[in-house]
């Protein structure tokens, strides 16, 4: 990493948006924001995945830029709307059935039910 | 037909199954499931014998070159799991059948025409998963199996199931994530995506570098997540336990089965070198704790459909311990590959009976819990749901004709031919723990006095078929242990 060119700023941001959406993933309960940590997840390994499409170039010319990961990532895209609408879906479900914003124990969920409610209200 | 057009019809079938099913009412659904089975069950027989018999593996989907192409494969162990498949939902879609004959429009109206839609997806994403031998379309697959398999959990519509189904989803998504990031790294590394050539050529770079440890480790971790080893097979029971009969079946024999084939693969092909003995020995050691913990959960549980589920976390514990087996190997040994396919054969043959009798008994004393047992209803109408139990009982434990058995015996005649003590003492102890939450079912058929009659409505009469299903395939598994010399043979043939 000596020079501090495009591609590499793309796969560093791309390592950080991973890390983060892992740590968001693990730290905050709530339905909504466990679906947009994972989709952070998502968008950088995507991200990744264009950032090292030069290098990956199967071409005798380097400045030719390999488009089979910007076909996996339009596949991974279609994957990832799917599933986050499918999750958005249940969470819903589960709101209407039980009051529940997130997978917490019922006990913590007593007391803090007012205040999830004003966040669903915001969302 | 060759084997080429066969892996076409595998994969396309089902899903044009998936789209007529939507089509039909209900009675021209019940005739028309049981005509997609046999179609599907002969699809898949067809494939075995043809494989066997002419041993032609790999194909590139629309002529493309190796390189850009995708590849779609028979080996010896894709082409036996495909045929599970097809016997477990077959099994599981005929026991629906007799089932829906007796039980009121009421009790089968979540077994609607979208429900057998997912049903049929699931199976055509498991065989396009079992024949992928590209490690991109293996996370499309992947994603679909997951996907399907939430949605038939969240079909049964309380808040239970609802809750169980989010959890898994949530963690088969990171799951998934960290395998396409594994992806992402061996498609920067090698710039393929196909296993066999990624395999030859980490063959041929000699010392495997950095960035395809990290790949394997990513890969490993996500596909543990998604198989239910033992830190992370919190999500299991809730979501199997929760979800109806034929569908904890079904998620219970082949769903997560699945990922086990990955993970199988991922280790036995395409990261063979890499991987190094330490690694080995903790694949192992967390089969072993999954063993453990596994047994020791259903023993303290008291829903029913609980001590299945724990006591499929114990059994899928067991398929771990092929990893210790490969220190010191460079190719997987035909022997661990037959012990592989003995257990998941066994395993999912023994857990469809065990869920499916476990319906049966609750179906007809109308409760969850094991009091079930004792209710003077199923003392009279379930004797043979019971005894498919005690059947059941002698496969898991691992008592001799069974395949059970063998598969135990093999691991510890393994273990103390390389020398692997640590690994014999979860083995024996498995099977004990086994023993206890089987007979602590069992023992409430003889010791204690009935209870009671309750007066609730939910109790009522099933057709005698559902009771013989589970009867069936329980001492189908006996069998396989019986018959077994001829799946070792032809492992040892390919």
């Amino acid at each position: 990493m000596t020079t501090l060119d495009g591609p590499t700023i793309f796969k560093v941001t791309s390592i950080l948006m991973i890390v983060l959406g892992l740590f968001g993933f693990f730290i905050r309960p709530h339905f909504i924001q466990t679906i947009i940590n994972i989709n952070i997840m998502a968008q950088g390994i995507f991200l990744f995945f264009i950032a090292t499409s030069k290098s990956t170039s199967l071409a005798v010319n380097s400045s030719v830029i390999n488009p089979t990961p910007h076909a996996m990532v339009l596949t991974g895209i279609v994957v990832a709307v799917c599933s986050t609408a499918f999750s958005l879906y249940l969470a819903r479900i589960l709101y209407e059935l039980k009051n529940k914003t997130s997978l917490a124990e019922d006990k913590i969920q007593k007391h803090g039910k007012i205040k999830n409610r004003s966040q669903e209200d915001v969302l | 037909m060759t084997v080429e057009n066969l892996t076409a019809l595998l994969i396309s079938v089902p899903f044009i199954q998936a789209f007529i099913v939507l089509f039909l009412n209900r009675n021209a659904r019940r005739q028309m499931n049981q005509f997609f089975s046999v179609c599907n069950l002969s699809i898949a027989g067809y494939t075995f014998y043809l494989f066997h018999s002419t041993k032609i593996n790999s194909i590139i989907v629309g002529g493309w070159s190796d390189v850009l192409g995708i590849s779609l494969g028979v080996n010896h162990l894709s082409s036996s799991l495909i045929l599970l498949t097809a016997v477990i939902f077959g099994s599981c879609n005929f026991y629906q059948y007799t089932l829906d004959k007796t039980l009121s429009k009421k009790n089968s109206e979540n077994k609607n025409s979208s429900f057998w839609a997912v049903i049929y997806i699931l199976w055509a994403s498991l065989n396009a998963l079992f024949l992928s031998r590209d490690i991109f379309n293996i996370y499309i697959t992947l994603e679909l199996v997951t996907l399907s398999a939430v949605a038939l959990i969240a079909f049964k519509k309380d808040a239970k199931a609802i809750s169980a189904s989010i959890r898994y989803l949530f963690l088969a998504l990171v799951g998934s994530l960290f395998y396409l990031f594994g992806v992402a790294l061996l498609y920067y590394k090698f710039g393929i995506l196909n296993i066999d050539l990624i395999s030859t050529t980490i063959d041929l770079g000699g010392q495997p570098d950095i960035i395809t440890y990290y790949a394997f480790t990513l890969m490993i971790v996500g596909l543990c997540i998604k198989t239910a080893a033992f830190p992370f097979h919190f999500w299991l029971p809730p979501a199997h336990a929760n979800a109806s009969t034929i569908v904890s079946a079904i998620l219970s024999a082949i769903v997560v089965k699945a990922s086990f084939y990955l993970i199988y693969i991922l280790i036995g092909t395409l990261f063979i070198d890499t991987i190094s003995t330490p690694f080995k020995y903790f694949i192992g050691l967390i089969g072993s704790i999954s063993i453990i913990w596994g047994g020791l959960m259903a023993i303290a549980q008291n829903e029913l459909k609980k001590i299945a589920a724990y006591s499929t976390v114990s059994q899928l514990g067991y398929l771990f311990l092929f990893a210790p087996l490969l220190i010191g190997q460079s190719d997987i040994p035909y022997k661990v590959e037959a012990i592989v396919l003995l257990q998941i054969w066994s395993h999912a043959l023994l857990k469809t009976a065990f869920f499916l009798a476990l319906g049966n008994v609750i179906l007809i004393s109308g409760k969850k819990t094991l009091e079930a047992i004792t209710s003077k209803r199923v003392r009279t109408h379930g004797k043979k749901s019971i005894m498919a139990i005690g059947i059941i009982g002698i496969g898991l434990i691992g008592l001799p004709p069974s395949a059970g058995f063998l598969v135990k015996w093999y691991l510890l005649s393994e273990s103390m031919t390389y020398l692997l003590w640590p690994f014999i003492i979860p083995i024996i102890l498995g099977s004990v723990l086994a023993a206890i939450y089987i007979f602590k079912i069992l023992e409430k058929t003889i010791t204690q006095d009935t209870i009671a009659e309750d007066t609730n409505n939910k109790t009522s009469d099933i057709h005698s078929l559902c009771q013989w299903i589970p009867l069936g395939l329980a001492t189908l598994s006996i069998l396989v242990g019986v018959f077994s010399s001829f799946m070792i043979q032809f492992g040892e043939l390919s």
